[in-house]
């Protein structure tokens, strides 16, 4: 085959199928009539090299089809400020995550070897699907906004009125807070599916029997919690479905978490083992106290909300 | 005060900012020049021989572009015995290119008196 036609056969595999035969053949008329005239300036006919000479600089097939696709970009940059805060915030909230973790494992009294194992790959594979899973998210807003050409077309005039901000939390908060719930809604998910997951990435601790009794409960709870972000990022408007929303969807947190709390053991040792039981003994007080500190959390946060928007209210109304 | 660009790659910096200051004339270019139908190794030699060399496989992704944007309309039609897409501008590029041209000549005169 000549080596035009193996450039052109190189170049199609990489086009769209639509517009395959389309493109190749207006490249290969083109390509036919630079050999002519350079065969005509040379007066005899191509070699081989003279064609790679006039082909090297159409560049590698690869790169020449890529120019026929109209997307060259995976963040775009109307999206990317955003992209970058929350891969910088997120990747700092699972290094910090992770520091702890490896200080709650040494000051356990676990070996060495597993605290730098947790420190070393634990953080690394945490890290990586920190970055997979905030890019992927940002890719994929990118690629329905660009469909939706809604990025560019606004109107001023949609802006919310009042005097209090549409919505308390920036865009950026809401668009983590759901890059964040959608991390934990599918390894939460996949928890009893995956052998790894529950015994606690192959530790010497497991979940509990407990555990089963909250799974759908949980996940309806994410779930829910992730459309209402969803709605609120795209109508950081609609204060009083925030509101709602944001209201029924802690109540049912802080009720599951006030059962998890009289459920008896969430953890259990995965084997027969004194220390675990010991390290089993710790881990569950240290869940109790999360739970804890996540109920104060929530009910403050949930009460500045409602203050929040009964003075809104307020202020539209007066 | 430092230099922030080291004198090696004020090269590569003269480079960048050349290709991205013809990369909108050539847009204008080509419109301009697609006034009259032409194919792409013709209108390719007509921008190289008018001083606007462009760069290979840059042209026929331009077009394809422009094409979808619906600038230009193309047909395939064979002429000295072998098929061509021949381009030529669509009435709504006809109205782009007036208004392109009334912008870049107001650029042109705003440069002018700057430079």
């Amino acid at each position: 085959m000549a080596l035009l036609d193996r450039y052109l056969n190189a170049v199609r595999n990489h086009l769209p199928a639509a517009q395959q035969d389309d493109i190749v053949a207006e490249l290969a008329d083109d390509l036919r009539a630079r050999f002519d005239e350079r065969a005509a300036e040379l007066g005899r006919p191509l070699t081989e090299a003279d064609e790679a000479e006039l082909l090297k600089p159409f560049g590698r097939p690869l790169l020449l089809a890529a120019r026929y696709r109209p997307r060259h970009y995976l963040i775009g940059p109307n999206l990317f400020p955003y992209y970058w805060a929350t891969l910088k915030f997120a990747l700092g909230v699972a290094v910090i995550v992770f520091a702890a973790v490896t200080i709650t494992l040494a000051v356990a009294g676990r070996p060495l070897e597993q605290v730098f194992d947790v420190l070393g790959q634990g953080t690394f594979n945490a890290l990586l699907s920190v970055f997979t899973w905030v890019t992927l998210v940002f890719a994929l807003v990118d690629v329905a906004a660009a469909q939706a050409k809604k990025w560019d077309e606004w109107d001023p005039r949609s802006l919310p009125r009042g005097t209090q901000p549409a919505s308390p939390r920036s865009r950026v908060e809401v668009a983590l807070d759901l890059v964040f719930s959608a991390a934990f809604a599918t390894v939460w998910a996949a928890t009893p599916h995956s052998e790894w997951l529950r015994t606690l990435a192959n530790s010497p601790l497991e979940l509990g029997p407990a555990w089963a009794t909250f799974y759908v409960p949980v996940l309806v709870v994410v779930i829910a919690s992730m459309a209402a972000k969803a709605v609120t990022l795209v109508r950081p408007d609609l204060a009083t479905f925030r509101f709602v929303a944001s209201l029924v969807t802690t109540v049912a947190g802080v009720g599951i978490l006030m059962l998890l709390l009289g459920a008896g053991d969430l953890l259990v040792p995965a084997g027969p083992d004194a220390r675990a039981e010991a390290l089993v003994r710790v881990a569950n007080q240290g869940l109790r106290v999360s739970f804890v500190v996540a109920i104060v959390i929530n009910v403050i946060t949930t009460a500045l909300d409602a203050r929040r928007y009964l003075q809104g209210r307020h202020a539209r109304f007066s | 005060m430092r230099d922030m660009v080291a004198p090696h790659d004020v090269g590569d910096l003269v480079e960048n900012l050349r290709l991205e200051l013809r990369r909108g004339c050539l847009v204008l270019a080509v419109l301009a020049q697609l006034r009259t139908e032409q194919y792409g190794y013709t209108l390719r030699k007509t921008l190289a021989g008018a001083g606007l060399p462009v760069d290979e496989g840059t042209l026929y992704p331009l077009l394809r572009r422009l094409e979808s944007q619906g600038l230009l309309a193309s047909e395939w039609r064979e002429e000295e015995s072998r098929n061509k897409r021949f381009y030529r501008l669509s009435a709504a590029g006809r109205s782009v290119l007036k208004q392109l041209v009334t912008e870049w000549r107001g650029i042109d005169a705003s440069l002018t008196r700057m430079l």
